[in-house]
């Protein structure tokens, strides 16, 4: 399956456009599996799938389908 | 050690210039900078008085990490009663200046009465004097600092000054150091023009001895190590906090034509892609990045605006490189007010450097101000012919200038949001707290930082309290109380050492109290920083309750409280002020109407502060 990522901030650029779009997984991964399996994992600070927010304490237990649109976004302080 | 000791005080009114010694159980107790500045001003300043009065104080502070190796270690704050609040201001600023003072000898600067005549004081060594500055007065920022390095022959001086914005009073003024930095909120730089001061230029050749040599150059680098290497400081520097705008538009956090709604469809022409994009002309916003003294994460931008944009077309001292935009001046010119043109946002900025003003509090204000003009309480006449609309470029950078040189509509615009929307009457919309405008953070998606602002002790502001992580984890009020006052009291301790809030993505309070250790007499530990910092932070909470601030004043506009987000993450939700309020309170041992309670205050060693019978 694929799923379409979004991605902001520091980590907009990271993948290649084409994989953003369409990202593969396993059938029956979880969001766990799709943060573990990105080069930037330790970046992520928010999930959110379909537009609703994932805790990360929730990630495992979010199981992912084709087509989903997950976004990602790092840690934010200050300004 | 770390300290130097000394406090200069300066009485405009009797044109003295005096040292004293520090008072090391206040250091011991309240660190330095931001909470021994708070102590200082709540013994020599009455909480009732007018804060443009000469019973005002005006206190300059360094904490004992300024000026050392240690990373960031240039900052600065100035604290005294704010003008725009009414409420104690607390205003902290990078550059080189922070260092410099405190390499004159004085850990602390406390400036009281009001001169006869415009002076600025001149700081080298031992050698202090008030100089004249009716030359000066009416100047700007730049000139100012241009002038007085000229004057004394001395590029390696450090100035902080005021522009005719702190001069005529305008609330939100600001002081700027180094050119484009800047101690920015609460009006502090009303209340330096209200003393007649233009500036405070400083030269000094003194080092700051730390108690053991050996073990802070360890620790020092050792925590240098851990900050370089960490994922959030890459960011800054090659992002700076304007990468925040695109996290901020994505989640649905970013406040737009006066908190109207929540996202900018202009957002992809300001952003970081933006800034380092080649426009039709062949022109480049941003130059480069650059650090403050000491600092090892550099997230400061340095930008020109496009010599063929309409701000800066025949205007060629506005073509050279200045500060760019961060994420904060990002918010205020850009989706505030419903910008998007990059190069205006920058003249935006620059007429905040050059000027002295707060570039927060200028573009909510401005945004308030159109949404007045939308809904015609305010007319074309009133605005010098200005179209006031929502997304004018050319109302921001005129209205920038205006209220900068204190000319036209520029001085209603000097009021600030509450003052403004009030006389319009329509104090619903002004996005404020106890009078200081929001930053870029709407908080109906981020919730904690909606009780961060509320609870704020200088009103409004998104650098006291960090709950980004919480926020963005659950768009509702459930659980953001404790780490809400908990890190209010952290950041306390941390604007107290001397350094930087950014270093606190990647190092933690034991990380700083192990540097503070090495450096300061006695046995620092998180603990204590924290307990320094809980301290603090009631005392300041005490100034504002006797200055005659009550839990009312702990509040949000209605447009955060009633108004739904109308998309993004927490479309559909208000601000749950009303359920993180009273946990809050609770949290921090006070009443259910926010006052300290004795018990409290006995432990924090705030007894003398004691009030009674709270009800």
């Amino acid at each position: 399956m694929k799923v379409q990522l979004d991605l902001a901030g520091e980590l907009e650029g990271a993948l290649d456009e084409a994989l953003e779009a369409a990202y593969p997984l396993e059938t029956g991964a979880t969001l766990e599996d799709l943060v573990a399996s990105l080069p930037f994992a330790s970046r992520v600070a928010l999930t959110s799938v379909n537009g609703e927010l994932v805790p990360p304490a929730e990630r495992a237990g979010r199981t992912l389908s084709d087509g989903d649109e997950v976004m990602l976004l790092p840690p934010v302080k200050g300004g | 050690m770390g300290w130097q000791r000394k406090v200069l005080r300066v009485d405009l009114t009797a044109g003295t210039c005096e040292s004293e010694p520090l008072n090391m159980q206040w250091a011991a107790q309240y660190v330095g900078g931001r909470g021994l500045a708070t102590r200082y001003l709540v013994d020599n300043v009455d909480p009732a008085v007018d804060p443009l009065s000469p019973d005002n104080a005006l206190v300059f502070a360094t904490g004992p990490l300024s000026g050392t190796l240690v990373s960031t270690s240039g900052r600065y704050c100035v604290v005294t009663k704010g003008p725009l609040t009414g409420a104690i201001a607390c205003s902290n600023s990078g550059g080189k200046f922070g260092a410099e003072l405190k390499y004159c000898g004085y850990d602390l600067l406390i400036i009281q009465g009001r001169s006869e005549k415009p002076v600025y004081l001149l700081i080298e060594d031992d050698e202090v004097s008030l100089e004249d500055a009716s030359d000066l007065w009416g100047e700007t920022v730049w000139k100012t600092e241009e002038t007085i390095k000229a004057r004394h022959r001395s590029e390696d001086m450090k100035v902080a000054s005021i522009g005719v914005a702190g001069e005529r009073g305008v609330y939100y003024a600001c002081i700027v150091n180094d050119l484009h930095r800047a101690a920015g909120r609460s009006g502090v730089g009303a209340v330096m023009g209200s003393k007649n001061l233009k500036a405070v230029a400083a030269r000094g050749t003194r080092g700051v001895k730390v108690k053991e040599p050996t073990r802070f150059m360890q620790v020092v680098d050792e925590k240098n190590r851990k900050l370089f290497e960490h994922g959030s400081r890459r960011a800054l520097m090659r992002y700076g906090t304007l990468s925040m705008i695109d996290v901020m538009q994505k989640f649905g956090g970013l406040p737009t034509n006066n908190f109207q709604k929540v996202q900018f469809e202009g957002v992809d022409r300001i952003n970081p892609k933006a800034v380092v994009e080649t426009n039709r002309n062949g022109h480049k916003n941003l130059l480069t990045n650059k650090a403050c003294f000491g600092c090892t994460i550099a997230c400061g931008r340095i930008a020109h605006i496009d010599p063929n944009h309409f701000s800066v077309v025949n205007r060629q001292e506005y073509w050279h490189a200045s500060g760019g935009l961060e994420y904060e001046t990002a918010f205020a010119f850009g989706p505030a007010v419903g910008v998007d043109d990059l190069d205006a946002l920058t003249f935006a900025g620059y007429m905040m450097n050059e000027h002295g003003m707060d570039p927060i509090s200028f573009g909510v204000t401005l945004a308030a101000a159109m949404e007045l003009y939308e809904l015609g309480l305010i007319t074309r006449e009133q605005t010098d012919g200005i179209d006031l609309r929502f997304g004018n470029a050319e109302a921001l950078t005129v209205m920038a200038e205006k209220t900068g040189k204190y000319e036209g509509f520029g001085r209603e615009l000097a009021l600030g949001s509450k003052r403004l929307c009030e006389k319009y009457g329509r104090p619903d919309l002004a996005m404020v707290v106890k009078g200081q405008e929001f930053a870029g953070y709407d908080s109906r998606a981020l919730q904690g930082m909606g009780l961060g602002y509320a609870t704020g002790n200088r009103g409004a502001c998104h650098l006291k309290h960090d709950t980004f992580d919480v926020d963005m984890e659950d768009v509702s009020g459930k659980g953001k109380a404790k780490p809400c006052k908990h890190s209010q009291d952290d950041i306390a301790a941390i604007d107290s050492a001397g350094i930087c809030l950014f270093t606190a993505s990647a190092w933690d309070l034991d990380d700083i109290a192990a540097q503070v250790d090495a450096a300061c007499e006695g046995s620092w530990t998180a603990e204590r920083l924290h307990d320094a910092g809980e301290r603090i932070w009631n005392l300041e909470r005490l100034f504002n309750l006797r200055a005659g601030l009550t839990a009312a004043d702990d509040t949000l506009p209605p447009r955060l409280l009633k108004e739904p987000a109308p998309s993004g993450t927490a479309k559909g939700k208000v601000c749950e002020l009303d359920v993180m309020l009273p946990e809050y309170y609770a949290e921090r041992g006070w009443t259910a109407n926010g006052v300290p309670t004795p018990d409290l205050l006995r432990r924090l060693k705030l007894e003398d502060f004691i009030i009674e019978s709270p009800a």
